[in-house]
C-alpha cells in the first residue's frame, strides 16, 4: 500500500514549501509528544520538536526514501532529543550551585493537579507513578530510553524502532526488557 | 547467568507482534521453560502498568504558541513569488492543466499567424492579358471581368429598351447601376489601370464611367429625353464593341 506521505515528500523535495508545511502539520503533535517523552517537559520538548522540523527541512533533499518519512522524522526527533539531553546534562553540571525551585516539570505537575477531573488521591497516585516512570526513564541510557518510549508511548513496532535507532531488533527487545525490569525494581523500592 | 534464547520474544508476545504459529510455539515454550515463565510474569505486570499510563497534556496556550511558530516557519500554502525559477516551473516544467490548454491555444494562434503570413499568403495579382493586347497588370482578372460584364449587361439593357417602353424600366437600370456599386468599381479598376499605364484600358474605363454617371443621374421628369441621349452616346462611342473586344467575346 502506498504511504500517504510519499506524494507530499516528493513535492517538498522539489522545493514546494507548502507540501512540507502540510507534513509538519500532520506530524506536529507526534513529534512534540515524542520529544516530551524523551526530554521530560513540554517547554524543552517544544524547542526539540522545532529543531527536529528544522533538521528535517534542511536534510529533506538528502532523504533517500528507503524508510518511511515518519520513521525518518522519528529518528531525527530522537537524535535531537538525545543531543538536547546531553547538552542539558553539561549545563546542569556547570551550574550545580543554582537552586532548582524553578523546575518546569514541577509546574506541569501542579497544572495537572489543578485541571484533572479525577479524585485528588487518584491524581496524586497517578502523578507519583508518572513521576517514577519519568525519573526511571531519565536514568536510562539514551538508546534504551528511546526504545522504551517508542514502544510504550508511541506503539511503534520493534522493526521500526530498530530502524529509528539504527540498531538490530534483538537489541531493541533487550532495551525494552531491561528498562521494564529496571522500572519494576524502582517501583518495588518505592513501595 | 545463562539466559534462554527465546527470552527476547517476551516483548513481541506482550506487544502482540508474533504471528499465530510463533505465538503458539512461544506459549508451548513458556509452559516448559521456567526461566522464561518467571521472566515473563515479572515483565508482564510492570509492562501492563506502564502501558496504561497517560501522558500529561500540555497547556493549551503553550500548544497554541508551538503551532503558531511552526505555521509561521512552515506555511501549508506555497508563497507566490516572482522568482524566475517559479515562473519557469509554473509555465513550462510543471504547468497545471488549464495553463497547458492556454499554452496550446497560444501556440496554435502563432502557427496560424505564421502560416497565413508565409505558406497561405494571398497569390500576387496576376497580369491580365486578353487576346487583343489589353494588358491590365496588377488588376485582378476576376474583378475586371466581373466589372465589365456588369457594365455590359446594364448598357445592353439600356440600348435595347425602346423609347415607348415603360419609364420605370429605365429608372430601374439607374438603380441597378447604383446598387451594384458600379461607379466605385470603376474608380478601383481605373486606379489599377493607371498603375500599369495601360492607356487603352484607362480610356475604356473613362468612357464607361461617363455613361454610368449619366445613367445614375437620370431623373423622372427628363427620363425619355435623357434615355435617348444615353443610347446615342453608347452607340456613338462604340462602347459595347470595345467591351466585347476587351473581354474577348464574340459580338
Amino acid at each position: 500500500m502506498k504511504n500517504p506521505d510519499d506524494k507530499l515528500v516528493k513535492k517538498a523535495k522539489m522545493g514546494d514549501s507548502g507540501a512540507f508545511g502540510k507534513l509538519v502539520k500532520r506530524y506536529q503533535n507526534k513529534v512534540l509528544y515524542l520529544a516530551y517523552d524523551l526530554v521530560g517537559n513540554y517547554y524543552d520538548a517544544q524547542d526539540v520538536a522545532q529543531n527536529a522540523f528544522y533538521q528535517a527541512f534542511k536534510n529533506l533533499p538528502f532523504f533517500k526514501e528507503q524508510s518511511t518519512f515518519s520513521t525518518w522524522l522519528y529518528r531525527i526527533t530522537t537524535n535531537a532529543a538525545i543531543d538536547f539531553q546531553r547538552s542539558r546534562k553539561r549545563r546542569q553540571a556547570a551550574s550545580l550551585n543554582q537552586p532548582m525551585s524553578e523546575n518546569k516539570e514541577d509546574r506541569e505537575l501542579i497544572d495537572t493537579l489543578k485541571d484533572s477531573a479525577k479524585p485528588f488521591d487518584k491524581k496524586v497516585e497517578d502523578l507519583d507513578l508518572k513521576e517514577l516512570i519519568r525519573k526511571t526513564t531519565e536514568s536510562l541510557p539514551p538508546q534504551q530510553r528511546a526504545a522504551f518510549v517508542l514502544k510504550y508511548f508511541h506503539d511503534k513496532p520493534t522493526e521500526d524502532i530498530a530502524e529509528i535507532l539504527n540498531c538490530d531488533p534483538i537489541t531493541v527487545r533487550g532495551h525494552i526488557l531491561r528498562a521494564t525490569l529496571k522500572l519494576k525494581k524502582q517501583l518495588k523500592a518505592e513501595k | 547467568m545463562k539466559t534462554c534464547a527465546k527470552q527476547y520474544q517476551i516483548v513481541d508476545y506482550f506487544f502482540d507482534e508474533l504471528n499465530e504459529i510463533q505465538k503458539n510455539e512461544f506459549e508451548k515454550h513458556l509452559a516448559n521453560c521456567e526461566d522464561c515463565r518467571n521472566y515473563f510474569e515479572s515483565f508482564f505486570s510492570t509492562a501492563a502498568l506502564i502501558k496504561e499510563q497517560k501522558r500529561i497534556k500540555p497547556k493549551p496556550e503553550m500548544l497554541d504558541l508551538y503551532y503558531q511558530a511552526l505555521k509561521t516557519k512552515y506555511p501549508t500554502r506555497k508563497k507566490f513569488s516572482f522568482r524566475a525559477k517559479d515562473l519557469l516551473d509554473f509555465l513550462i516544467i510543471k504547468p497545471s492543466f488549464p495553463i497547458r490548454i492556454a499554452e496550446a491555444a497560444v501556440l496554435l494562434m502563432i502557427g496560424i499567424f505564421i502560416g497565413r503570413a508565409t505558406i497561405w499568403k494571398a497569390e500576387p495579382v496576376q497580369q491580365f492579358t486578353n487576346g487583343n493586347g489589353y494588358a491590365a497588370s496588377h488588376v485582378s482578372e476576376l474583378i475586371l471581368n466581373h466589372y465589365l460584364q456588369e457594365t455590359e449587361m446594364i448598357l445592353l439593357d439600356v440600348v435595347n429598351t425602346s423609347p415607348d417602353e415603360d419609364d420605370q424600366v429605365l429608372l430601374s437600370f439607374a438603380q441597378l447601376a447604383q446598387y451594384g456599386n458600379l461607379l466605385q468599381k470603376t474608380s478601383l479598376c481605373r486606379s489599377k489601370a493607371e498603375e500599369t499605364n495601360d492607356e487603352k484600358l484607362i480610356m475604356l474605363i473613362d468612357d464607361i464611367e461617363l455613361i454610368l454617371l449619366e445613367i445614375c443621374n437620370i431623373e423622372q421628369r427628363t427620363l425619355t429625353e435623357k434615355a435617348n441621349e444615353i443610347r446615342e452616346q453608347i452607340n456613338e462611342s462604340n462602347l459595347l464593341f470595345e467591351i466585347k473586344n476587351f473581354t474577348g467575346k464574340e459580338i
